[in-house]
């Protein structure tokens, strides 16, 4: 599994037709031994296949979240169908509103990248929907993917693409497999551009690298306020001096000694802002 | 520059509203009840909202002017703030807007007239009296002003209201409206410096401190009161040089005689918003510096401070005198 400093992307659909384009393009491979969800994986990407409506979209955001080592500020796109009256079979769709129709939630994802297809409105219903009454996207799990994922990362890196599927010419109940998986298919582009926009801003926000502190803790013992200045001096060390390595760290009995060296270092650094890599 | 327009129902017929929706044809507008439920939400992260803030277009209805901080002032006895809009165009890694606010959208509440009755009824209560109302603390006063039409509709107000003094606090050269008006005698149009070399580091998206410095000295031509903010000073290992290369130019290009007032301030933060802010910018060398933390607040260490004070404080009484300097501490 790559490292907590390295992007990573959740995929969530609800049914396999709308999954197969993407496991397919990304040469996904199924995970053995996973039966409450289809979980799917290849370096730095899962698919996870929740079933529709919104507990199972809740569900397996919180498992595919655990299974995956409870990234920080990973990139949840949702990938699937959804209604409208009027908008043609196959158009894509970004969300920036989503209504849950049952509770009246509403969120206002930041769309923060230069969006590859229109966005629109969605509501989260718990039965298809036929009358299409209202001028937005319907659908069965947007509500609860942002509800859900936001937990775990923040708003801009949780998205929903839809694609349309039915509408007032073509209702919900004619929908099959195959042309669902064929609109997923001919969304690919934008799937993959929006994706990619994602995890380079999820780039920005996961934590870097930083220096181990336990080359330290294994050596000199530190209480638990020690360990947190000695990591927070390490950071400082590591940012003023642009990741040069410590000088040679003295004969020391205890930890305690051992910060007042390493404040003193950092301390002494000069502080030059015109090279910050910010 | 923007393409997302979130509109509060309610004010969705408002002529402001109307002006703005004209100005971005292209931009998805996106109607809200409160703008709250798009600005407050806590899983928002601010820097990655700055790649393409929103504005949120919005009605107040409390708190349209509120009491200054405590040592927050330039010479008047009462001193009040207002903000007609949060969050600011440019991306200064040292504001504390970043602390404050989870989002990085702007937001514009467009009922005016509210703001200056309030204005008008607090200038009432000391005839005779200067109150001084500054309007660029949560945000840039003119930096949106293609947009927000503010100094537009406040100038002509201030005009007629004497005794209430309006500071418009900026970074920007968005000046052509004021040249474009008749200066008022009661309005300072403050203007915020730092060093080239800190502004390159910290100061995104802002205009170049030359710049800003050709714009003061256009309006001071034009007879426009000029304030000058030199805050916050931060420090770097040459600070002296760069801080004394700035006053000097500053002072070189503008008339310090005709120069309103001066304020000067440290670097400093309450301690949740340097939390939140070094959380953000975890690369940032500004954070990583000589910090020390007290009262609730985080700046230098007391014996930097007093040296880097002492330094600027000396330096800018040699342009201008101690009756127009005032630091600011809140």
């Amino acid at each position: 599994m790559p490292p907590q400093s390295e992007t990573f992307v959740h995929f969530i659909v609800a049914l396999p037709a709308e999954a197969k384009p993407l496991i397919a393009h990304y040469r996904l491979k199924r995970r053995v031994g996973e039966d409450a969800f289809a979980v799917f994986e290849k370096e730095g990407i899962s698919l996870t296949v929740s079933g529709i409506g919104k507990v199972a979209t809740a569900a397996a955001i919180g498992y595919t979240h655990v299974l995956f080592g409870k990234r920080k500020n990973a990139v949840w796109l949702n990938v699937g169908v959804a209604g409208h009256r009027e908008h043609p079979l196959g158009s894509v769709w970004i969300a920036h509103k989503i209504t849950d129709a049952e509770t009246g939630r509403r969120w206002y994802p930041s769309i923060c990248f230069r969006a590859h297809c229109p966005s629109a409105e969605i509501r989260t219903v718990s039965q298809p929907e036929t009358e299409y009454a209202r001028e937005c996207l319907y659908d069965m799990e947007a509500a609860s993917v942002v509800e859900t994922a936001t937990r775990f990362s923040s708003g801009e890196l949780v998205h929903c693409l839809k694609v349309i599927s039915d509408n007032r010419q073509s209702v919900v109940w004619d929908i099959d497999p195959a042309r669902v998986t064929t609109w997923v298919e001919n969304a690919i582009d934008v799937l993959l551009y929006t994706k990619q926009a994602l995890r380079h801003l999820a780039g920005e926000v996961i934590p870097k690298r930083q220096p181990n502190p336990e080359i330290w803790t294994s050596r000199w013992h530190f209480t638990v306020q020690e360990r947190l200045q000695l990591e927070r001096l390490l950071h400082r060390w590591r940012v003023l001096n642009d990741d040069l390595p410590l000088p040679e760290v003295p004969k020391a009995e205890r930890g305690r000694d051992i910060l007042i060296w390493l404040k003193d270092a950092v301390e002494r650094l000069p502080v030059r802002l015109a090279s910050s890599h910010s | 520059m923007i393409d997302t327009l979130y509109v509060e129902e309610a004010v969705r017929g408002h002529p402001r509203v109307a002006d703005i929706l004209r100005r971005f044809p292209e931009a998805r507008v996106v109607g809200c009840e409160r703008y709250g439920e798009v600005f407050n939400p806590k899983a928002q992260n601010f820097g990655l909202q700055k790649h393409r803030p929103a504005l949120i277009v919005a009605e107040k209805f409390k708190n349209f002017i509120l009491p200054a901080p405590a040592g927050y002032g330039i010479g008047a006895r009462r001193n009040y703030y207002f903000s007609h809009l949060l969050n600011c165009l440019y991306d200064c890694r040292y504001c504390f807007l970043q602390g404050m606010y989870q989002s990085a959208h702007y937001v514009l509440f467009v009922n005016y007239e509210d703001f200056q009755s309030e204005i008008r009824r607090i200038a009432k209560e000391t005839p005779g009296e200067a109150t001084h109302f500054f309007s660029g603390y949560d945000c840039d006063s003119l930096a949106l002003e293609p947009v927000s039409g503010f100094a537009a509709s406040f100038l002509p107000f201030f005009r007629d209201l004497p005794d209430a003094w309006v500071e418009l606090r900026t970074k920007s050269t968005q000046v052509r409206t004021l040249l474009d008006t008749e200066p008022l005698s009661n309005c300072v149009v403050a203007f915020s410096f730092t060093p080239k070399e800190i502004a390159a580091a910290l100061e995104h998206k802002t205009p170049d401190p030359h710049k800003r410095l050709r714009a003061a000295r256009r309006l001071q031509q034009h007879g426009w009161p000029i304030g000058l903010r030199f805050d916050p000073i931060v420090y770097q290992d040459d600070w002296r040089t760069i801080y004394r290369s700035m006053f000097a130019e500053v002072f070189a290009t503008l008339d310090p005689e005709r120069v309103h007032s001066v304020s000067l301030g440290l670097f400093r933060l309450p301690e949740a918003f340097f939390r939140r802010m070094s959380g953000l910018y975890p690369e940032e060398k500004l954070f990583a510096g000589p910090l020390a933390s007290r009262n609730g607040m985080v700046s230098y260490g007391p014996e930097l401070e007093r040296e880097v004070w002492g330094f600027c404080e000396r330096e800018i009484l040699r342009y201008v005198p101690a009756e127009r300097f005032f630091a600011c501490q809140a």
